[in-house]
């Protein structure tokens, strides 16, 4: 196993491996080097960087979704919880 | 009574979007209704918790995500989670060839624009291709990102190993990536 035997496909596992765990020394180099001649890898970690910019900056909650109007369910929830405050 | 009143109005607002997020999640009507119910009582006991009002929409999906998270530990994940993985699996593997090469190796310019994050129409489409990663990996990433949990909390609740979990952000990616390039004309 020579310091470049690394795909391209580890070496992109590797970016998210090091953000999210201890990686030992031997795979860091290894990612380092990789990542030093590899455009296209290079480019997968600036998206990923990029993706995890995006995920802390906005919220994850849904708004693609398209939204279903259920009336019924409303008028079920709003039951329940004035049932649950009369009991209080 | 103020509470009760406080929560009523949240339902009015927020519970169509709740129930349709459910629904894309979980494929089940009556599933989908019930965890949003439950949604509701929990955040009326827990209400409280609620610590600025004008996050009522982002604390209530929270509360619904972790009831999906349940959901799907209770009802025998495996056949559940498969199906949309393993087809999003055949996607980002096609990105490589058989020797772990990428099959392109050109680098698609949308990537080169600057300040991506302000523009608009980059983060609605990669907004959208998120809500459409397999339910896990996307559970998965609210968890990390908008729960705030750690690593070691998200391996328990998923039951999945430390690899899994990076894996599976990995593939996430790869998905995006690939959905971003098809979907976002610049």
């Amino acid at each position: 196993m020579g310091l470049f035997n690394l795909t391209c496909k580890h070496a992109t596992e590797l970016v998210e491996k090091e953000k999210s765990t201890k990686m030992s020394f031997g795979d860091k180099l290894k990612l380092k080097l990789h990542l030093a001649v590899c455009k296209v890898c290079q480019s997968y970690k600036s998206n990923s960087d990029l993706m995890d910019h995006f995920f802390k900056k906005n919220d994850t909650t849904p708004n693609n979704v398209k939204t279903q109007e259920n009336k019924e369910l409303k008028d079920n929830i709003i039951a329940k919880i004035n049932a649950a405050s009369e009991k209080k | 009574m103020e509470q009760a009143n406080f929560i009523t109005n949240l339902v009015n607002l927020h519970s169509d979007e709740l129930y349709s997020w459910a629904n894309h999640k979980i494929n089940n009507k009556e599933s989908a209704e019930d965890l949003v119910q439950e949604t509701f009582l929990s955040a009326y006991k827990a209400i409280t918790n609620l610590k600025n009002k004008d996050q009522a929409k982002t604390w209530l999906f929270s509360i619904l995500n972790n009831k999906i998270i349940d959901f799907y530990r209770k009802n025998g994940k495996q056949k559940l989670f498969l199906e949309s993985e393993i087809t999003s699996e055949q996607q980002t593997n096609s990105l490589f060839d058989n020797k772990g090469s990428w099959e392109n190796t050109s680098v698609n310019d949308l990537w080169e624009s600057e300040n991506l994050l302000d523009n608009l129409d980059f983060i609605s489409t990669l907004k959208s291709c998120t809500d459409n990663l397999p339910n896990r990996w996307g559970l998965v990433i609210t968890s990390k990102y908008s729960l705030g949990k750690n690593s070691s909390e998200i391996c328990k609740e998923f039951d999945i190993t430390s690899s899994n979990y990076w894996q599976i952000i990995h593939r996430a990616k790869l998905q995006l990536k690939i959905c971003v390039e098809k979907n976002w004309i610049n």
